[in-house]
């Protein structure tokens, strides 16, 4: 079964997501980083087993935006989906994040509720 | 062409306002009261011309959380530290831990005080994204954020703010009766797309 990345400086939020997944009944093991260099830390140990990735926007020392370029260009990391999941909801964060990430694989803007990151992460559980 | 234009107090307020009911609404499940209590005050200022943000001006008891958040036109902005206004949330730390219970964390996760403080710095962040969304939808340029910085009582060294604008909004939020949390907001003019 694939792992998910859940990237999120506030700790209290990776919980919130992570209570989301479980009650939508996804059993899926789950791995955090707090900013995009540990996120970058933890793909590199689980890049083959990791099958999701739910991103946020802004976060110290380097933010989703920077990390979701970099996983853009790295061949074996590349086909990962990546779901951002962030306050940043203007048209223009948007097609920033598309430009940086064109196969990125969906953008829920917080605040979200249970079922809409239910459907958005779904096809890739 | 875009103008450079004050975002109208009442739009100021209706996108906050919009912003604040939507997040507790989706997040929490909880209804206010009453409506929001509206203020506009002068912007009173340290010894460090930065803005006074002190939970007890506001009525809040010793142990509130105070989470602000600069706001910048540009990167070039956030650089020369000239902001064009701030958010800061005030919150009353009983009250915050009953709407992270609403939100459907408990145990250590409310019990913990650095996750009451993180709860508020995302709460504040939300309120953020979501305040700029609207403006933006307005036609008004995109405003950049910082990270929320979150301390207990006050921010100690004070909120950079924009001299050009003196004065801010004040919003109080009552559940349950009470004022669990305020939020100032200063804006600067800004581009506007005619």
């Amino acid at each position: 079964m694939k792992q998910i990345l859940v990237v999120d400086d506030s700790s209290v939020q990776r919980k919130i997501i992570i209570q989301i997944i479980r009650q939508a009944g996804f059993n899926n093991d789950i791995l955090e980083a707090g900013n995009g260099e540990e996120a970058i830390q933890v793909l590199g140990s689980h890049f083959k087993t990791v099958g999701l990735i739910l991103c946020d926007w802004h976060m110290p020392e380097m933010n989703g935006i920077e990390f979701i370029e970099g996983v853009a260009n790295v061949p074996a990391v590349a086909n990962i989906p990546v779901v951002m999941v962030t306050t940043a909801g203007t048209e223009e964060k948007l097609k920033q994040a598309y430009s940086v990430h064109p196969n990125l694989k969906g953008y829920i803007v917080k605040p979200f509720t249970a079922d809409k990151l239910k459907i958005v992460i779904a096809p890739f559980l | 062409m875009p103008q450079l234009k004050l975002v109208l107090p009442n739009v100021q307020e209706q996108a906050m306002i919009a912003a604040v009911k939507g997040i507790v609404a989706t997040t929490c499940q909880e209804r206010f009261s009453q409506e929001p209590v509206l203020k506009r005050n002068h912007i009173k200022w340290n010894e460090k011309y930065r803005m006074i943000a002190r939970a007890k001006d506001k009525g809040f008891a010793e142990g509130a959380i105070v989470s602000c958040i600069g706001l910048f036109l540009s990167e070039r902005h956030v650089t020369q530290n000239q902001p064009c206004g701030a958010i800061i949330l005030y919150a009353d730390e009983y009250y915050m831990r009953k709407l992270m219970n609403s939100a459907g964390l408990s145990g250590e996760d409310v019990l913990n005080q650095g996750a009451v403080a993180d709860f508020c710095s995302e709460f504040c962040n939300m309120i953020t994204g979501q305040f700029i969304n609207r403006v933006v939808n307005e036609g008004y340029q995109e405003i950049l954020m910082t990270s929320p910085s979150t301390q207990m009582d006050e921010i100690q060294d004070g909120v950079r703010f924009n001299s050009d604008y003196a004065e801010y909004i004040e919003l109080d939020f009552f559940i349950w009766g009470k004022n669990v949390f305020s939020i100032d907001l200063t804006l600067s003019a800004i581009f506007k797309n005619e």
